[in-house]
């Protein structure tokens, strides 16, 4: 069950970042590797209200994380050096600091979250310059709920 | 001409998020043709009046260069008539950068041809069939048609070439590094398309 605190729909241009807590409302066995015990600080990173409500709606039901929506690159890296982003879910093409200027800058300050990018752009050369730039994983817009599943049980975050 | 139209900022959004996914086809299928990277920007939309056209087009084609260009037309009989106008715009120094990465010939203007309308319905269909997915529907179009060879912008996209006065313009810039290549896929669709275009994307924002 998704509890979202706050409104998406204020998400004006004026706004730093909104957070929500996802509350978890079934106490089934999770899997958390990474994370016992606590919310994942999950990041989500998109210039559109749009793409950010549908990876919303993409996330597991059950997943225990703490949101925070970020507009903008600088906006992201903020966040991620306030430890709201230990996951990342990056979009590439934005104005301004772009996807690659965030993982840019992030390798530069040695700070290395878990990056999922989830991108327009599906040149097979994109996937492979994000990977370089330290991208964990490449998912294709518009986000398929059921791959997403799959990655983050992959990367043992379910 | 009917009274201005505009979208609401969540519309916009829409509509500009739809673009962006379609836009992310196109350049692929334009880089497995090209055989290279494609440098991809934030697609552009706004309603413009057929007299601005040339400097609102002119920031990605370059003020000096002449251009040549493409015109395809599209219309979507599902959605509630939906249609428009598909101009690819090419920088002339684009010919040589695809000559050479194709090892292609260019210096004939025939050749030129021929390589531009490849280029456009490749790039057309993709981006359409990209935004028609995710709006629902088919959209059907015309064969590409040479529009204008090595022109000023101000000639080719000249409001008597265009006929209408204002219409919705979706701008699509893409370029390569290191090569002069410059183009410019454009969407025109009239402001009677935009009533309908409001109610797609709402249906799409309730969705969500």
């Amino acid at each position: 069950m998704l509890a979202l605190v706050g409104s998406v729909a204020d998400l004006g241009g004026t706004h730093q970042f909104l957070t929500y807590t996802q509350l978890q409302i079934d106490q089934d066995p999770i899997e958390q590797r990474a994370w016992t015990g606590m919310s994942i600080p999950l990041l989500i990173v998109d210039d559109s209200n749009m793409a950010r409500k549908q990876v919303l709606r993409a996330l597991p039901k059950d997943w225990d994380v703490e949101v925070t929506l970020a507009q903008t690159g600088v906006e992201a890296l903020e966040a991620i050096t306030q430890g709201k982003g230990e996951v990342v879910f990056l979009d590439l093409t934005m104005p301004e600091l772009d996807g690659y200027g965030v993982l840019t800058a992030l390798k530069e300050r040695g700070i290395d979250p878990l990056v999922f990018v989830i991108s327009a752009d599906i040149q097979p050369e994109a996937k492979e310059r994000v990977r370089k730039l330290g991208a964990a994983e490449f998912l294709s817009k518009p986000v398929d709920a059921e791959r997403l599943s799959e990655l983050l049980a992959r990367y043992g975050l379910l | 001409m009917s009274a201005l139209v505009t979208f609401s900022e969540d519309q916009r959004d829409c509509l500009q998020e739809v673009v962006n996914v379609a836009m992310g086809k196109a350049g692929d299928s334009l880089a497995r043709f090209l055989r290279t990277f494609v440098n991809l920007s934030v697609p552009r939309i706004r309603l413009v009046g057929a007299d601005c056209l040339p400097q609102v087009l002119r920031e990605h084609l370059g003020r000096d260069q002449t251009i040549s260009a493409v015109r395809q037309g599209f219309h979507s009989a599902t959605r509630g008539g939906v249609h428009g106008e598909a101009v690819t715009l090419y920088s002339d120094s684009s010919f040589q950068a695809m000559a050479d990465l194709l090892d292609f010939d260019s210096s004939e203007d025939a050749n030129q041809i021929e390589l531009m309308l490849d280029t456009s319905n490749i790039l057309t269909g993709a981006c359409l069939n990209g935004i028609s997915e995710q709006l629902g529907g088919e959209v059907g179009y015309s064969a590409p048609s040479v529009l204008g060879l090595h022109c000023g912008l101000t000639q080719l996209m000249a409001p008597e070439q265009l006929g209408w006065d204002q219409a919705l313009l979706i701008e699509i810039n893409y370029s390569l590094e290191c090569r002069e290549f410059y183009c410019t896929l454009v969407l025109l669709m009239p402001a009677d398309t935009i009533v309908a275009l409001r109610s797609i994307l709402s249906g799409l924002l309730e969705d969500l």
